[in-house]
């Protein structure tokens, strides 16, 4: 049971211009937190679109659980692959449960009438909020929350669709700490329930101290990939980011990034 | 966002179809509704009374300022949420000065317009010409906003056509393009608004057929392409849709403004952002609502005499301020 790419190819522009991601193998399994890093332009939102299937390659495919995406109708990919991009910016105003409940209607609940707000639609709304812990903000104003608060919500609508895996595009942007932690260790309980999620960060340092498996993307095709300790060493910082990085140890023994 | 959305549609029925009932037989002349409605029904047009002549005359205008109002505010709802903008119009694409064009040029030069024969045809043309120009110039375009952008151009490359037909024009026709361009309800006889119906009937179906994919597009269009909504494909329909509402609209009554605007911006506090209801809810205020607006213009009384205003002047009067408003206030 998986979420694969393979020889993933994609090109932005011409044929002719480089390509984002050239040959990519990336496997996500259900049940497993993955983080993928790199330096800004490495290719990892257009990997993590690719696996939602928003992005068509030039060469190479994505595959769930060994069936093409793109044979699979879209309501059904929708079903079992939840996307959160980087930015959601509204137009309209929502109150928490009616977003929450735009994902519930993707597996089917709410009815025409009801706005998913009544019966198993609303069951599903209270129960993906109670999951990141935000089931008391479910009658305030989306735009009213803090930006927390508005990242958790988000994953609860997405949650809402049931999905099998979550796909998540740099959902720590603009947390403070403590909310980066909180939402990873969110992150890292749903995969533990079986769910295979993975997301895109920018900050190596709670990707070794949350992800079952850490990708580093470097020049359009995978560099490493494996458990985050045993994965981060400095020549892996090195090819990244240059000499401008260190690796210290955490006193539990992780490995830690700091500036030089 | 009401928790009673059956209640909300009874409220609205309720007071759509009291206005479209009742407004005949209100104005200038009221009318006894009883004695009035039984002559009329008879048929018998040789038995008429004044009152009934009158509500012969009337009728027709309401239904035409009630499907108008209805078309138009479903028409402004669509655009809002395709283009991901409040304040959008039926009118920002470029639909009413294009569709404008399209009659000027029928009603000025006749022998020109050769085949169109009748302006409002002529104004669907250019209204419709005018959607598509936008839509392939957008999907040229890198810009987010291309589409709006391309919009307001049409809407200005229009409005200076149009002001060379009026240059170019024989000055005694300029009162009768200048009527058109005050947006009018006064029609004789049920044709005009029958004939307007199936415009109105494709554009209708079309949206309502894809409210769910609305829905998740108004939210986020990159969320909703991942729930599986083909999000170019629907902007494209869905764009078209509405401006075939507001088209058809233009091309019988000319620009009627800030319906379209006005409505969906009082009912989405109520409806939420759940298609299914907010259209249906749109329809039924705004058919309300014009043939409320339409009321007072005919019945206005300007100099001590009964003007008997087009329509357009007046929910331009009562909009304009109110989109003002709506711009300062919003977040």
């Amino acid at each position: 049971m998986s979420l694969s790419t393979h020889s993933l190819s994609v090109t932005f522009g011409t044929a002719s211009d480089p390509p984002v991601l050239d040959g990519v193998d990336f496997e996500l399994e259900a049940g497993r937190f993955d983080m993928i890093v790199g330096a800004n332009g490495a290719g990892k939102s257009t990997l993590l679109r690719s696996m939602a299937g928003l992005l068509i390659p030039q060469r190479g495919k994505v595959s769930l659980d060994g069936r093409d995406l793109r044979q699979l109708p879209l309501a059904e990919r929708a079903r079992h692959i939840g996307f959160l991009p980087q930015e959601v910016s509204p137009a309209f105003t929502y109150s928490v449960a009616e977003a929450v409940a735009l994902g519930a209607r993707v597996a089917g609940l709410g009815h025409w009438f009801d706005h998913g707000l009544a019966g198993a639609a609303a069951r599903a709304v209270d129960q993906a909020l109670d999951q990141v812990d935000a089931l008391a903000l479910r009658d305030r104003r989306l735009d009213e929350l803090s930006g927390g608060e508005r990242r958790r919500v988000l994953i609860a609508s997405v949650l809402a669709q049931q999905p099998r895996y979550l796909l998540l595009d740099e959902p720590a942007a603009m947390l403070d700490l403590q909310h980066q932690s909180e939402l990873f260790g969110l992150l890292h309980h749903l995969a533990g329930e079986g769910l295979g999620v993975c997301c895109v960060t920018h900050d190596w340092n709670l990707a070794v101290g949350f992800a079952d498996r850490l990708t580093v993307l470097h020049q359009s095709n995978i560099l490493a990939s494996g458990p985050p300790a045993e994965l981060l060493t400095a020549e892996i910082l090195n090819a990244v980011f240059g000499d401008h990085f260190a690796l210290l140890q955490h006193p539990d023994g992780r490995p830690v990034v700091v500036p030089k | 966002m009401t928790p009673r959305p059956r209640l909300l549609l009874l409220w609205l029925t309720a007071f759509s179809l009291g206005c479209g009932f009742l407004a005949p037989f209100l104005g200038t002349e009221p009318i006894a509704i009883g004695t009035a409605t039984l002559e009329w029904l008879s048929g018998d047009r040789s038995s008429w009374s004044t009152d009934t002549r009158i509500l012969d005359l009337r009728l027709p205008r309401v239904l035409l300022a009630w499907l108008s109002g209805g078309a138009l505010a479903v028409a402004g709802a669509a655009m809002q949420t395709l283009l991901r903008n409040s304040l959008a119009t039926p009118y920002t694409l470029g639909v009413s000065t294009a569709g404008t064009f399209g009659a000027f040029l029928c009603l000025a030069f006749p022998s020109v317009a050769g085949l169109l024969i009748l302006p409002r045809f002529a104004a669907l043309l250019f209204a419709l010409a005018a959607t598509f120009l936008v839509l392939s110039v957008a999907r040229r375009s890198h810009r987010s906003d291309g589409i709006i952008l391309a919009g307001v151009t049409l809407n200005f490359l229009f409005g200076a056509a149009l002001m060379m037909v009026r240059y170019l024009a024989d000055p005694y026709k300029l009162a009768v393009l200048d009527r058109w361009l005050m947006g009018s309800l006064d029609v004789v006889g049920f044709d005009t608004p029958l004939s307007l119906l199936p415009w109105l009937a494709i554009g209708l179906v079309l949206l309502m057929r894809r409210t769910d994919a609305l829905d998740q597009f108004a939210f986020d269009p990159e969320m909703a392409a991942a729930r599986g909504i083909q999000a170019k494909t629907i902007r494209r329909d869905g764009l078209l849709a509405a401006s075939l509402l507001a088209a058809a609209v233009v091309a019988y009554t000319g620009p009627i403004g800030f319906i379209g605007l006005l409505v969906p911006h009082a009912l989405r506090g109520y409806t939420g952002m759940r298609h299914a209801l907010l259209l249906p809810a749109c329809w039924l205020a705004g058919s309300g609502f014009l043939v409320i607006a339409d009321l007072c213009a005919r019945s206005l009384e300007i100099g001590g005499r009964h003007s008997e205003m087009p329509v357009g002047i007046l929910t331009a009067l009562v909009g304009g301020p109110f989109f003002l408003w709506v711009l300062m206030r919003e977040r």
